[in-house]
């Protein structure tokens, strides 16, 4: 194996950590056009927001949002070593959970109870399908708060590593559009 | 405009999709394959043999994020450009510096030396990359996929020298023992 190789590989990487691996540059010039921008996109969303709920108000409050597909790396255990394997999905964390629930073999006593982003100590989306934030600020904190049934908690008798929890992780976070800073999984 | 417009217009067979790319994408690419070239000649060739290979791809490709899918053209175009000017005279560029770098990974034990298939290598490069802490990730993929300088890098995320030196260094080293692990 050559260096030249490794070169090479490093080209495949996935197209979102290369999509972000540069958008994260310019700090202070980014908080700052960031900052006037949310401020004019208040100024204008709002009226248009309230003028909007006035129209719609009683008609199709039921409808349901059609949720975006896209390739998906689903992580699972292969004789405890991480392995992934691309399907193109539904970008909802519940659909993505139940794919990556069949692959790593559980069964269907393993359930996905709540999946959360927070947001500068604000919850942004407490629905199921977290793929893409519209008021996104890659500046900002973003914690993954994702609780699951006890079903998935690693067996800490068993002193070998168990990669299911980070497979778990590398999954749920991995489809959705920007980095998060933080991760945590609940039992419940 | 919008990526998937762009997409569709490459699907409409309308020379319009290679205006709007170099509009929307010229520069990133140029600055890809300066980074590898150092040479802004080269560069442009390499960028518009992108646009000729982009233009062959799409359809029957659609690329699900239009800009890396450039830059990965952009990437692999220019390393063959450069491999082929290393025959002749090599140097220049960050890629000779990267690749200095890069060979710190490679095992150099006595063992005879395993079979491996390219693919192989790649799908474990990517899961490696994807296991990586945000931070280091970002650092590891603007030195390593962009090729961007260390100096850029410092300025980009507000670091220390030392500090993007160090953190490449232990990247490397995780790499290197992750390769050994997985029997590279």
């Amino acid at each position: 194996m050559k260096a030249e190789d490794i070169l090479e590989a490093i080209g495949n990487a996935d197209d979102k950590s290369v999509k972000n691996a540069r958008e994260k540059g310019n700090k202070k010039l980014w908080i700052y056009i960031s900052s006037v921008a949310a401020i004019l996109v208040l100024a204008i969303i709002i009226p248009i927001y309230y003028i909007q709920s006035e129209k719609t108000l009683g008609e199709g409050e039921n409808e349901e949002i059609a949720l975006e597909w896209g390739e998906v790396y689903i992580y699972y255990s292969d004789g405890g070593r991480i392995a992934s394997e691309k399907q193109y999905l539904p970008l909802s964390s519940k659909e993505i959970f139940e794919v990556w629930r069949i692959k790593n073999g559980f069964g269907e006593e393993a359930k996905l109870y709540k999946f959360e982003i927070d947001n500068n100590g604000t919850t942004d989306c407490s629905e199921f399908s977290g793929f893409y934030l519209e008021n996104y600020t890659p500046e900002d904190y973003y914690i993954v708060n994702i609780t699951v049934s006890k079903a998935l908690e690693n067996d800490k008798s068993i002193a070998v590593y168990d990669p299911t929890l980070d497979t778990l992780k590398m999954t749920m976070t991995g489809y959705l559009d920007f980095e998060c800073d933080e991760y945590n999984v609940f039992f419940q | 405009m919008e990526d998937k417009k762009i997409v569709e217009l490459y699907f409409q067979r309308s020379e319009k999709a290679l205006e709007e790319t170099a509009l929307k994408y010229g520069k990133y690419c140029f600055s890809i394959a300066y980074s590898i070239l150092n040479d802004n000649e080269d560069a442009e060739e390499s960028v518009n043999d992108t646009y000729l290979d982009v233009w062959n791809s799409i359809p029957p490709h659609k690329p699900s994020v239009l800009s890396t899918f450039l830059g990965k053209i952009t990437r692999r175009i220019s390393i063959d450009k450069w491999r082929k000017r290393a025959a002749d005279k090599r140097g220049g560029g960050e890629i000779s510096l990267v690749l200095d770098e890069l060979e710190e990974c490679v095992f150099k034990g006595d063992t005879v030396e395993e079979e491996y298939s390219k693919e192989k290598l790649s799908e474990a490069v990517k899961l490696f990359i994807a296991q990586l802490p945000k931070t280091e990730k970002n650092v590891f993929i603007c030195r390593y996929w962009y090729m961007d300088s260390v100096e850029s890098i410092c300025k980009r995320f507000s670091f220390s020298e030392s500090k993007v030196k160090s953190m490449l260094k232990r990247t490397r080293d995780k790499l290197r023992k992750y390769l050994v692990e997985e029997e590279f």
